[in-house]
């Protein structure tokens, strides 16, 4: 099951399948993006354990998709060790199944606080004066180092279930939930400019 | 990739049509996730084995589900489709569905009859193959 289409069609036949499915992502997706930020960081159990103040078989147990009992506490003391962000919320199908199909290694590739805040400080003083251009540099900085795809692009060109979605990688987004947040002015110049 | 007989035979199709939302969703979750995933050789990999012995040649997906004995009692149930891993073109041609009981298999002979698909048709060209859908 390759293409959203494939997807979506499975998700209208059954309601109690699209009720797995979410718990599958949580239990499932989570651990995946555990096991591949850790490939990515390089880091042993032991290490990721050390840094998130878990034992070793707490990290085993969250990197393990078949594990099904991790709990928000634990997510939140991993995030705490890899020192990202993690957003849970509610979201349409829509974009679960954007990002299910659109799942990589490379969306485990999450910069942490230091790579995106040494970003930031490109700006200089021009940043409290709201400089687009040097929030653009900012972001492509980043970008640059974690992923050079499009925020925004369709998410399967042979469906007409739908046609857009938002499946920006996450790291991208929430290195430009960051750049908005920090620019209050210049919101709506920036999403115009980097979101088409 | 699904393999089908060329009496139109689609084994893991027939197995996963059969099988509750909850499996199907976890083996839909665990291909996504190896299909993800850029080394299946990598010793973090759970969801993927290759098998040894009589069974050289197959390879296993490997996933569980969260289940309840009447009891009320949770258990997992432990899955092992089965199929012909080919690194070189990066696909995993799935021959048929088999859930693990303990030591036991459901359908007991799914190993052998995955080889003998494997050895006697798949490898001699007869049949065809689809995408998993």
């Amino acid at each position: 099951m390759s293409t959203f289409r494939q997807l979506w069609l499975k998700l209208t036949k059954s309601k109690k399948y699209r009720e797995e499915f979410v718990a599958s992502q949580v239990k499932r997706g989570i651990p995946f993006q555990i096991r591949t930020m850790m490939k990515h960081e390089g880091f042993s159990q032991e290490k990721l354990a050390k840094l998130s103040g878990l034992t070793q078989g707490v990290v085993s147990r969250a990197a393990n998709p078949d594990y099904g009992n991790l709990t928000l506490n634990t997510v939140i003391r991993v995030a705490a060790g890899f020192d990202v962000a993690f957003i849970g919320r509610f979201v349409p199908f829509s974009e679960l199944g954007g990002w299910f199909t659109n799942l990589s290694e490379e969306s485990g590739k999450i910069p942490t606080f230091e790579e995106e805040n040494r970003a930031m400080e490109q700006w200089g003083p021009s940043r409290e004066e709201g400089d687009d251009s040097s929030v653009a540099a900012a972001i492509s900085s980043v970008n640059d180092r974690y992923d050079k795809r499009p925020a925004t692009r369709m998410v399967a060109e042979d469906t007409n279930v739908l046609t857009k979605s938002e499946d920006a990688p996450s790291d991208r987004r929430a290195v430009e939930n960051v750049l908005v947040n920090y620019l209050p002015e210049g919101r709506s110049t920036i999403n115009a400019g980097l979101l088409p | 990739m699904d393999y089908e007989t060329e009496d139109r035979l689609n084994l893991i199709q027939q197995w996963y049509e059969v099988q509750d939302d909850a499996v199907k969703v976890a083996f839909d979750y665990t291909l996504r996730i190896l299909a993800a995933t850029e080394d299946w050789n990598d010793s973090s990999v759970k969801e993927f084995k290759v098998l040894t012995r009589k069974h050289v040649g197959l390879c296993e997906i490997r996933f569980k589900t969260d289940a309840r004995h009447p009891n009320g009692e949770p258990y997992k149930r432990r899955f092992r489709p089965v199929g012909v891993w080919r690194p070189d073109s990066r696909d995993f041609v799935l021959l048929l569905g088999c859930e693990k009981w303990g030591m036991n298999y459901i359908p007991p002979n799914a190993f052998d009859l995955a080889l003998d698909y494997k050895t006697q048709y798949f490898e001699q060209g007869r049949g065809a193959i689809y995408e998993h859908i």
